[in-house]
């Protein structure tokens, strides 16, 4: 059984002596965050870290409920989100 | 018709609401030294505005009544009154 190869050396690694977790590298850009995994295990939830970007101007934070355009999704605008709309 | 004292206030709130969001970004990211100095930056707005209100309008809380008789807290319009 090939040992999965250790990437992350400092980081602490998940028991992981199967195969069928496989290290994910850069996943490229999810919606709005780059994404970089160590070896992911099932039901477990990975939840990017955030990153400050550009800031909404105050009063624009203050309608828009938060100065993070990356934590910006007014309900009924993603119609993916949205069922009754 | 939105007087200056209630866009003024919309002002204070925007920026206290600008460091409540900030704070809570730091209280997760403790190390990000330019979002501390921005952090910085918005409360002494935020502090500039306050008082800004204040001279012009009266105090925002009981607490920041100045201590001259008689005791202006009372004074209308309270802050989240609207003038008619």
């Amino acid at each position: 059984m090939m040992q999965n190869p250790n990437l992350y050396p400092n980081v602490n690694q998940p028991a992981c002596n199967t195969n069928i977790m496989k290290p994910f590298f850069n996943l490229g850009s999810v919606q709005d965050a780059t994404v970089y995994c160590m070896p992911m295990k099932l039901a477990h939830a990975y939840v990017p870290f955030q990153r400050i970007g550009c800031l909404f101007p105050p009063m624009k934070g203050l309608d828009a409920g938060t100065i993070f355009p990356e934590l910006y999704r007014p309900y009924g605008v993603d119609p993916e989100y949205t069922i009754d709309a | 018709m939105n007087t200056d004292r209630e866009t003024l206030l919309k002002e204070v709130m925007a920026a206290d609401f600008t460091l409540i969001d900030l704070n809570l970004y730091l209280n997760t990211h403790p190390y990000d030294q330019r979002t501390i100095m921005l952090f910085y930056n918005c409360a002494q707005r935020a502090k500039m505005l306050r008082n800004e209100y204040e001279r012009l309008y009266g105090p925002l809380t009981a607490s920041n009544s100045p201590n001259t008789c008689p005791w202006q807290w009372i004074n209308s319009p309270w802050p989240w009154e609207h003038q008619s």
